[in-house]
């Protein structure tokens, strides 16, 4: 804050410094960003988390061993068994790729052979520090580069991005918000001087967003909207022009070289409104050359005359197109987003997704914290000064807001509009009390208004220090833990980790065969491709309904019903994950609901969502459940000698806290116990074969029970206690 | 794709022709005779006004242009008339000439900006693209074609 | 009628209305879904019966807010309705088929008879010659309730059941459409003649800037979240206590979200003060003044929302004043 006149400071260029010290910032934004996500790699260790990431990181390690081509072909028959998935196109290889390059750049350009492991646990961190960067820049469009660095540091350890981008989460949407926050920053560049070259990388930005994440359709409406929102502002111009068409026209076309992608730019109706905003720009252009040249009066008519051709035509194409079946229509799930009971009716497997459930308020201020109410005084401002680009934040604000309301997951693309305007908020409070050179105005200094100033910078300080403390708290306590490993506290504070997954995989790993296929929920598909390496009939990629509704319905059958399903279709294993012992309220007996209400949607004869409660409508596992729940292999599987530990007493299942009847053990005989994990939480169990005799297996059990007693096998007691 | 055409349609209409703008001017019955009347005049207009800026340099563009949009109608019409079989090859010459014809139309109207500005006013700060020079736009359009040029031949194979 | 129940009921409990005076009760009536009661109950269902009855019971009050309810209740109206167009006099030579529909807090004998702990429910009771006391109660069947079509499925259950086809006249509603129209005649007419006004509002940046930061304010709090889920808008106990914030980060009320949206308004329109208002004061004490006042109600309107916050549990650590102790 020195006098603005003097130019050098001890002999250094001022603007040297100025640069200088930005240089510094970013680093120490990047390190912040960087480091405040590495809490899950000092807790644990450097893991994948989750569930999609262990996808993304076998098909990774596909790329790295193999070549490109064949990875763009890869035909996965361990997955979907027995239909297999043709993986190379059915994803978006943006992040594998990406990955793939820093490994192979670091290993013969630099001779550093890391773990791809590591390069991928933390490629998530480090393109955040690169989020912030562009954060910066977009924000500097908007105002200037003083919110622009505000901007960045909220975007640097603002929660909500956070919660997808810690280390060790190595999914799609790591790169793609850098990628989001790219392709803005060019696209209001290029919008604004009007440049062929800004909007050519807006477009290149845009092809490499495409490629990682199925997002990307946000971009595709948001820009066009902005434009249409502009050419009814009046505010046309031939800037506006090249940026757009520029962009679309090469954006997409790039689009279509992503397989998975393919036609839909020109098929679906997802992507209608950019082509129809590129032919509204071309009529009025051309009206814009028309107008320039002719009188006003004459210029109406002419504009009258062609808008009632044009939109005619228009619409008549769209429906015709649509209703001939060249034109897909909205896709399920963005229809989900508008009919917000579509998914509810439709599609039960999107709808029991836990992040595609509407957001309550409370999640919006733990992902943000102050930032929220400094959004909308940073909106308001923006409608002050209405530029151009000031329409695009408003537009992105309001769309995302519903968005964000509708789906917890897309809290992440709502994250950077708010760092974005709170930054410009608080940044314009900044500069005006931290302008203290009215103070001293003159001879005399105004006490009451040094006061005055310093009680707002003080404040707000001490908010702004406040907001990094929420947001650490926020991060080491919400957004770091692997999911794969657990943490648990024992009653003297002491962490205690519980590593029942990766126990149970290794085993899976260890010791079956290799061609062993395993069944398990969806959920854990991935899981078992990537830590077990075995084949699993379905996973996190929920292409088919059906098949899944198959496993669904295997769960919930009696036992005679399910064996047949799992002969037909090889299953050598079934897994289930059960927390009732520890009280881990994540597993497939809370998931089964959801099992039964898939499978009921193909097969509302056989299994019907009603059997499953009691007679009062509860979802109870004790004695008073219903019978075809007592019946259904997951009940079975999951209690299998359960009460057995609690030694002649009624078993307590933590998580529901309900007492499971010593005298009602389920009894199995078509799988047989194969492994059980320290603290029950994974249990597996192997398929019977076809009895040698040709005696039914239920005869085959009850005979060898009776062969040899009641098993006595000691069941041994976890140690550690309940899991707050 | 349609709403494509027509506009390509006019824009040639507008580089060549003043025929094709009367075709919208049927679809409205009642006021007719003075908004075609209007209509015809502006047309009139446009057209000499056109002829009148005609520069070497944007004649060649507007000649490039022309090519484009008979080369796009072409190849739809191939496809209208023998089917789309190999469908990415026919996208990618169709989106290669929209590409190519906007990326012909955007640095036309930045070197058209520069040169009315010399002419007529010579005010710096009304200028559109004030910080685009003539030689930079064109370093752009090359640029912007070489990429587009590029993908096409990658999606062709 | 009244008296002929009573009557009936005097007489003895027995006997069913017989299915002429059923059929009249139903044409005196508009609505064909006829509301079961305490009252009538007995006379209705005890005993013998020669018509089918297919009865809903269920409850529209907003204390027990059952959604599906209200879902079901007119979509079963509908039927009714269709039902007895096709057939105002009944079937000539089959048993008769009457709707008939309960509400809890009119009949709360009634659902405690069947032992209900949830609603809605359906039951159907066929004809019979059993007189034995209470017969109804063993006869009933009960209808699931399914995902899709409500009418469709209902329809598909009664047909099976009964036998019978049934077509669906869906009424058109003549006072929404005569509303419709008007308001669409008079927004067009209000238009036409004050465009210029309209017009200047549709231009106007605060027309939009309001309508964009209420839309925002009203997305971050949860007015998703209320809409999708239809949460209650407040919880009342028994005895009168008020419960306006529920604790737990995946639910919430409907108040919850006025509360929270009001807060954060509050919060930005103070700062924008400060921002916009406050520097236009020449006047050192006034905007000393105006500024510490300002920057206290911040301070108060902060600490409030994050007391909010932690009443929403997940074990929130940070407070600037403890409002309420815990």
């Amino acid at each position: 804050m020195s006098n603005v006149n003097q130019l050098t400071i001890y002999g250094v260029d001022i603007q040297l410094i100025r640069t200088l010290l930005k240089i510094i910032i970013f680093i120490s934004i990047a390190g912040a960003a960087i480091s405040s996500r590495l809490f899950s790699v000092i807790r644990f260790e450097a893991i994948i988390h989750e569930f999609d990431p262990w996808f993304n990181f076998r098909a990774t390690k596909y790329l790295v061993t193999h070549s490109y081509y064949e990875f763009l072909n890869w035909f996965d028959d361990r997955t979907w068994y027995p239909l297999g998935r043709v993986t190379g196109g059915t994803l978006y290889p943006g992040l594998m790729v990406t990955s793939g390059a820093i490994w192979h750049i670091l290993k013969n350009y630099f001779k550093l052979p890391v773990d791809i492991r590591n390069i991928c646990v933390l490629l998530a961190p480090a393109f955040s520090g690169l989020t912030a960067i562009f954060t910066y820049f977009l924000t500097k469009e908007m105002k200037d580069s003083s919110a622009g660095l505000l901007a960045a540091i909220f975007m640097g350890i603002a929660p909500g991005y956070i919660s997808r981008s810690v280390a060790g989460s190595y999914d799609n949407e790591a790169i793609a918000i850098t990628l989001l926050m790219a392709t803005f920053y060019f696209w209001i560049k290029s919008m604004k001087i009007g440049s062929v070259f800004y909007a050519t990388i807006t477009a290149l930005c845009y092809f490499y967003m495409v490629s990682a994440w199925g997002g990307y359709v946000f971009i595709t409406n948001l820009i066009p909207l902005h434009v249409f929102v502009l050419l009814l502002m009046g505010r046309y111009n031939p800037k506006l022009y090249t940026a757009y068409t520029t962009w679309y026209a090469l954006g997409t076309l790039a689009s279509m070289q992503i397989p998975f992608v393919g036609f839909l730019p020109i098929r679906s109706n997802d992507h209608m409104a950019a082509l129809g905003v590129f032919g509204l720009l071309q009529l009025v252009a051309f009206g814009d050359y028309v107008k320039s040249k002719v009188p006003n009066k004459q210029f109406k008519s002419f504009l009258i005359v062609s808008v009632v051709f044009v939109f005619g035509s228009g619409i008549a194409a769209l429906f015709g197109l649509t209703a001939m079946g060249w034109i897909a229509p909205w896709t399920g799930r963005f229809y989900s987003l508008w009919d917000t009971n579509y998914a509810k009716i439709h599609i039960p497997i999107i709808a029991s997704v836990s992040e595609h459930q509407p957001t309550a308020w409370p999640a919006f201020f733990f992902d943000t914290s102050m930032l929220i109410w400094l959004f909308p005084a940073g909106i308001y401002l923006c409608f002050q000064d209405l530029k151009d680009e000031h329409v695009f934040v408003i537009i992105y604000s309001v769309l995302c807001s519903y968005f964000a309301g509708v789906m917890v997951r897309l809290m992440l693309t709502l994250t950077p509009v708010i760092c974005v305007s709170g930054a410009i908020a608080l940044s314009k409070l900044f500069d005006v009390y931290l302008n203290i050179k009215d103070a001293f105005h003159g001879d005399n200094i105004s006490i009451s208004k040094v006061i005055s100033k310093l009680t707002v910078l003080l404040s707000f300080g001490f908010y702004l220090f406040y907001f990094v403390l929420h947001c650490t708290w926020v991060t080491s306590n919400a957004y770091s833990s692997p999911s794969v490993v657990l943490a648990s506290r024992n009653p003297d504070g002491s962490q205690n980790l519980i590593d029942d997954y990766r126990e149970a995989y290794y085993w899976l790993r260890m010791n079956t065969p290799e061609d062993a296929k395993v069944m398990a929920w969806w959920d854990y598909g991935y899981q078992i491709g990537g830590m077990a390496d075995r084949t699993t009939l379905v996973d996190n990629n929920t292409w088919n309904n059906t098949h899944i509704a198959t496993v669904g319905k295997a769960m919930a059958s009696p036992e005679n019903v399910s064996y047949e399903i799992l002969k037909k279709h090889d299953v050598d294993y079934v897994l289930v994950i059960f927390g009732g012992l520890l009280g881990y309220s994540g597993d497939d007996i809370n998931k089964f609901l959801w099992m039964v209400r898939i499978a009921e949607g193909i097969w509302p004869d056989e299994i019907k969502e009603r059997d499953f409660f009691t007679d009062r409508g509860e979802y109870k596992m004790d004695k008073d459940a219903s019978e075809t729940m007592k019946n259904s292999l997951m009940y079975k599987l999951c209690y299998w000698r359960f009460s057995e530990l609690f030694g002649g007493r009624d078993g307590v299942d933590r998580v529901r806290n309900q007492q499971i009847p010593i005298n009602a053990v389920p009894e199995l005989n078509v799988v047989e116990e194969a492994f059980t994990s320290e603290n029950w939480i994974v249990r597996i169990y192997k398929v019977k074969d076809l009895d040698n005799v040709g005696r039914d297996l239920y005869d085959a059990t009850k005979f060898e029970n009776k062969k040899s007693g009641k098993r006595n096998r000691i069941v041994k007691r976890p140690k550690i206690d309940l899991r707050e | 794709m349609v709403k494509d055409k027509s506009i390509a349609i006019k824009k040639a209409a507008q580089a060549q022709s003043r025929a094709t703008p009367t075709t919208p001017a049927t679809t409205v019955v009642q006021p007719v005779s003075t908004t075609f009347h209007e209509l015809q005049s502006a047309i009139n207009t446009t057209f000499k006004d056109y002829f009148r800026n005609l520069t070497p340099r944007t004649k060649l563009i507007d000649l490039f242009l022309l090519f484009l949009v008979l080369l796009g109608v072409l190849q739809f019409i191939y496809v209208l008339l023998i089917g789309n079989f190999p469908f990415n090859a026919f996208l990618g010459g169709f989106i290669s000439c929209v590409g190519q014809f906007v990326l012909l139309v955007s640095l036309r109207l930045q070197i058209n900006d520069e040169t009315k500005e010399g002419q007529v006013e010579g005010e710096e700060d009304s200028k559109i693209f004030k910080f685009i020079s003539p030689e930079r736009s064109f370093g752009d359009f090359i640029f912007a074609s070489l990429i587009l040029h590029f993908i096409v031949i990658h999606f062709i194979n | 009628m009244k008296i002929l129940i009573l009557l009936l009921q005097i007489i003895g409990l027995s006997i069913a209305l017989s299915n002429n005076q059923l059929k009249s009760l139903v044409q005196s009536k508009s609505s064909k879904l006829i509301s079961l009661t305490d009252e009538n109950f007995e006379s209705i269902l005890q005993g013998k019966r020669d018509y089918h009855i297919i009865a809903l019971l269920t409850s529209s009050s907003p204390q027990i807010n059952c959604v599906l309810c209200k879902e079901i209740g007119p979509e079963l109206e509908i039927i009714a309705n269709s039902w007895f167009k096709d057939h105002p006099n009944g079937i000539e030579d089959d048993f008769d088929l009457y709707f008939f529909k309960s509400e809890f807090l009119e009949s709360r004998k009634l659902f405690g008879l069947f032992q209900l702990n949830n609603i809605p429910k359906i039951f159907y009771f066929p004809p019979t010659n059993s007189t034995a006391n209470r017969n109804y109660v063993s006869e009933k069947v009960e209808y699931q309730f399914y995902q899709g079509d409500h009418k469709d499925l209902m329809i598909r259950w009664f047909s099976e059941l009964t036998g019978y086809k049934f077509n669906l006249y869906i009424p058109v509603d003549k006072t929404k459409l005569a509303i419709h129209a008007i308001l669409g005649f008079t927004s067009v007419f209000l238009l036409k003649r004050y465009k210029k006004y309209v017009f200047n509002v549709l231009k106007s940046k605060n027309t939009w800037g309001t309508l964009s930061l209420i839309l925002i304010l009203l997305f971050t709090t949860g007015y998703m979240f209320n809409q999708i889920r239809g949460s209650p808008y407040i919880i009342e106990h028994q005895d009168g206590r008020r419960e306006f914030f529920l604790p737990g980060q995946q639910t919430q009320l409907g108040i919850e979200t006025q509360i929270i949206s009001f807060v954060y308004g509050i919060l930005s329109i103070l700062l924008i003060v400060l921002i916009k208002r406050a520097p236009t004061i020449k006047t050192d004490s006034i905007n000393l003044l105006l500024v510490s006042i300002i920057s206290g109600l911040i301070f108060v309107m902060f600490s409030t929302l994050l007391a909010l916050f932690g009443l929403k549990g997940l074990g929130f650590p940070y407070r600037f004043i403890r409002f309420i102790k815990f």
